[in-house]
């Protein structure tokens, strides 16, 4: 038994999405298909001729190249969307509810890509299942296990999440479209309006779940497939759980952000999301970010006061060598100053503008893709044997890779806007 | 549509993951029955499953020494950096010229640094390598490094599907079949011991040792110590190429043994040892002089 | 303020923007760090000085009343010996290995007097470095697979054994494959169709906002 109560009126804006698709919106998808296109095509290059068409190298260069970090950028970012969704839940931060739904699927959009960049750095993608099929064996040992049950379980949480919390909405809407309206149908299995409410309790535990395992994710497997070796000088390190997951908090919130500034322009739901849901996050986002750098500055600081030669070697690289430019760069212009700004909109309410929010937020987001450059990659290229210094200046098939899964997260992303209602709408 | 209750979704979803885990251990045994290079003890004769002359893919597996761990010697003394070794290897474990370099790398290191294996700060900004074509330079002392076959090792701890093992006798060897090629176990690795197959092979028919798999593109491999030959009782290629006899291969647990008796009998180091991987290459500065 | 904000956030923007640029476009290019690959030493011989210098047949050399008395070499060919100098004073280290009045130097002698051909030098290493010897006999001494195909002397110069091993390094190993070049016009054609794409969108959605 469907629900048949109506929205009101002002409630109505909220499903432009799903009732007008203009010309722009096909353009943008247009481009962003081709975009991943161009990405498929780069991939079928790397499939047929090997890894050895990006610019990854042993023993000489880098291991692991940008592919691991779009792994690392996307796993973290998913957990934005899920922070502000467990907050409503569990801190019954009413006034976020608007942004709990754009979050949760920016959580499984970035899911998904952090498992894609995976499949793609793999030398044997056809062999992926191997990882499954000896499960038991390795779990006790290797990280790189304990990492995908981590993913996997934090995607199926955050996945039933998403489909538990969306039903109510579906329910009310399924009448009014007609192939969309089969789809919610059959996401509808079972449902009962009495539901409502037991959903909200299950949420409710799932929060705390996914609290957790945002904690055992972004501060736990990944930065452990790092921290857990001494083989790389400036990985080990018991610090490398909290930077990763400050680096996730931060970067995924500004992502939210983004993206709800985003679909608050194009749609235009300035009642619905108020600018100063934006002065929080920003505030949030700030916080969080001048702790990374506080955590940043500790990390260069115990290297490089009395640190031992393979650490004051990579550091040498990253500090003064031919990787400084990018790293003043970024720690500069990327973190200070947007947390500067930031901060300075929060202490003074006058100051504040959601242009720079979100540009400053933007500046973030892509700073943190550097800053998780900047941890992957120069510890490789300075072994503890003394063999000739790695250099690492990824291929354009590895760039045109990258830009794919980003282009792929947005045309999905658009994809949900257009079948699914990305906002929940209240009752009257 | 009837709603269903939480006992019956309950008993699904207990239902699904019992035969999700079932199928997983199906797989497995169904796997394990149908591949060989499984079993890492089974007695599996070295003639089975090959054709003379045509080169081995999957590779077969010899049986382990009961007792034996195998431990390598080097001397660094009489080392005179030409290679021979490394080339030695290349032919002979079938590794193609895009492993660059091949399994074993051998580094020139200046006189006035501690032969302690650990590298002075002017050697890890630059990088120590000779030119390949003048061996010995005055003045260098010569490194010979590869998979160390550690003890302890990192690779064998963290790779995600097991491919990587520890054997019994003391080889840390590879299952090329189960590798999906993740390089967590290259960067694990503190000597860079580990090389990957970036491109697909080239190797000449004519040039290929049908006693060692050719490895397919995308999968992890190194040094085995030959374990195809010392299971034998031979000893590893670069033993024996070696001009100067800079190299000793040997059972380590038999107390009368070439590598047992030298390291009783001269202070020898291994590489890195305070990260506790355990390896079992051990270095010797007997000096120059071949004394017999 | 909306301007100067416009101005911040793109200078800040081209900024970080720039620095990731230029390591793409150095990789555009195609460029990957490739092996140093240094020249091929020419060998060298003994027989490199014949060339130079020309063989005994186009030295006069002073011939002995009765042909026994040991030739004076050291009058003619000045030769550094390493190691080997030990071996005598003066032409007493040349008489140690060569026939004092062979000024052809077509032969050797054993320590016991004993004459050989020139071919077997190996042999009259083996007198003194028996252990060696030894072992390049059995195969574990020397370039593998050619086990007394070639003599001692195909790589150790015998004037200066210890300081050069001539012959014994090969030269590095070629450079790894480099990744495939980037397809210009298909990614001018990409690039352009991208951004007329997007202007559109954006030119498009504004013009509906204020028409």
């Amino acid at each position: 038994m469907l629900r048949r109560t109506t929205i009101d009126q002002h409630q109505e804006s909220l499903l432009r999405p799903l009732l007008n698709t203009g010309r722009p919106f096909l353009m943008l998808c247009a481009a962003l298909a081709l975009i991943v296109g161009w990405g498929v095509y780069a991939w079928i290059i790397q499939l047929s001729q090997g890894l050895g068409v990006t610019a990854m190298r042993t023993p000489v260069g880098a291991t692991w190249g940008v592919y691991i970090v779009n792994f690392i950028f996307f796993a973290s970012m998913a957990h934005g969307g899920m922070a502000v969704s467990a907050a409503v839940h569990l801190l019954k931060a009413e006034k976020f509810k608007p942004l709990a739904r754009m979050g949760e699927v920016l959580t499984i959009v970035a899911v998904c890509m952090a498992g894609f960049s995976i499949v793609i750095d793999m030398g044997r993608p056809d062999r992926v299942f191997n990882m499954i099929l000896y499960w038991p064996g390795r779990v006790g040992e290797s990280p790189l296990t304990w990492d995908i049950t981590v993913i996997i379980l934090y995607f199926m949480l955050s996945l039933s999440f998403l489909w538990l919390t969306m039903r109510r909405d579906l329910a009310r809407l399924a009448d009014r479209f007609g192939i969309r309206g089969r789809l919610y149908k059959v996401m509808l299995i079972g449902y009962r309006q009495e539901e409502d409410k037991k959903i909200d309790r299950l949420a409710y535990w799932l929060s705390i779940a996914i609290v957790f395992l945002i904690v055992m994710l972004s501060g736990g497997v990944i930065p452990w497939i790092f921290g857990l070796l001494p083989a790389q000088a400036g990985w080990f390190s018991s610090m490398a759980g909290p930077y990763f997951l400050t680096a996730a908090l931060a970067s995924s919130m500004a992502a939210v952000t983004i993206v709800a500034a985003v679909l608050r322009k194009i749609y235009g739901w300035q009642e619905h999301i108020k600018p100063d849901l934006f002065r929080t996050l920003g505030v949030i986002v700030a916080l969080i970010t001048a702790f990374y750098i506080y955590l940043s500055f500790t990390e260069q600081l115990t290297v490089n006061f009395a640190g031992p030669h393979g650490e004051v070697a990579v550091s040498e690289l990253i500090l003064s060598g031919e990787l400084s430019p990018l790293y003043w760069g970024t720690m500069i212009g990327g973190f200070i100053l947007p947390t500067m700004l930031m901060l300075a909109q929060a202490i003074r309410p006058k100051w504040f503008s959601m242009t720079r929010t979100v540009i400053a937020a933007v500046v973030l987001v892509i700073a943190f893709w550097v800053k998780r450059f900047l941890i992957v990659v120069p510890s490789l290229l300075r072994p503890l044997l003394p063999f000739p210094s790695g250099t690492y200046s990824p291929t354009w098939i590895e760039w045109s890779i990258v830009a794919g899964t980003v282009a792929l997260a947005v045309l999905l992303y658009a994809v949900f806007i257009k079948v699914f209602p990305i906002v929940e709408a209240q009752e009257k | 549509m009837s709603p269903i209750s939480r006992r019956q979704f309950i008993t699904y979803l207990v239902g699904a993951a019992g035969a999700v885990v079932l199928s997983t251990r199906v797989a497995q045994a169904a796997s394990k029955a149908g591949d060989v290079t499984q079993s890492r003890t089974d007695p599996v004769p070295a003639a089975r499953k090959k054709t003379p002359g045509k080169p081995v893919v999957d590779g077969v597996e010899t049986q382990a020494v009961a007792g034996a761990k195998f431990g390598m010697v080097i001397d660094c003394g009489a080392c005179i950096g030409c290679r021979r070794c490394q080339y030695a290897c290349k032919t002979e474990n079938n590794t193609p010229d895009t492993i660059s370099p091949a399994w074993i790398e051998v580094f020139g290191l200046k006189n006035e640094v501690d032969l302690t294996g650990h590298a002075s700060m002017e050697e890890l900004r630059q990088g120590a390598t000779t030119s390949y074509t003048e061996s010995p330079k005055p003045g260098m002392w010569y490194l010979a490094t590869q998979c160390n076959h550690c003890d302890n090792a990192p690779c064998v701890q963290v790779c995600p599907t097991g491919a990587t093992y520890k054997t019994e006798d003391g080889y840390v060897l590879m299952d090329y079949k189960k590798c999906v090629g993740c390089r967590f176990c290259v960067v694990a690795c503190p000597y860079n011991a580990r090389r990957f197959n970036w491109v697909p092979p080239k190797l000449d028919e004519k040039d290929i040792n049908p006693q060692v798999p050719v490895r397919p593109v995308g999968v992890v491999e190194k040094c085995t110590f030959c374990v195809h030959r010392t299971r034998d009782g031979k000893l590893p290629r670069c033993v024996e190429a070696c001009p100067v006899s800079a190299r000793h291969f040997g059972n380590l647990n038999d107390p009368q043994s070439e590598v047992s008796r030298l390291l009783r009998s001269t202070p020898n180091f291994r590489l890195l040892e305070d990260l506790n991987t355990e390896p079992s290459i051990r270095y010797i500065t007997r000096g120059r002089k071949f004394t017999g | 303020m909306k301007w100067l904000t416009l101005v911040l956030g793109a200078a800040l923007f081209a900024a970080v923007a720039w620095l990731l640029v230029r390591p793409a476009l150095a990789a555009a290019s195609g460029e990957v760090p490739a092996a140093a690959v240094s020249a091929t030493a020419q060998p060298s011989s003994v027989d490199a000085n014949y060339a130079v210098y020309g063989t005994a047949a186009d030295y006069p050399h002073p011939a002995a009343p009765d042909g026994t008395a040991p030739l004076d070499c050291l009058s003619c060919h000045k030769q550094t010996l390493n190691y080997h100098d030990k071996l005598g004073a003066g032409n007493r280290a040349c008489y140690a290995c060569h026939v004092s009045t062979d000024w052809k130097m077509d032969t050797l002698q054993l320590p016991s007097g004993a004459v050989i051909p020139k071919d077997e030098s190996s042999q009259l290493c083996g007198q003194c470095h028996q252990d060696r010897y030894n072992a390049w006999n059995e195969g574990t001494h020397g370039i593998p697979g050619t086990v007394a195909a070639i003599p001692c002397i195909a790589c150790h110069n015998p004037h200066q054994p210890q300081v050069e091993f001539l012959n014994i390094t090969k030269p590095p190993m070629p450079p790894v494959h480099t990744p495939p070049p980037l397809p210009k016009d298909l990614a001018i054609i990409l690039g352009i169709s991208v951004a007329c794409l997007i202007a559109g969108a954006i030119i498009l959605a504004r013009r509906r906002e204020n028409p």
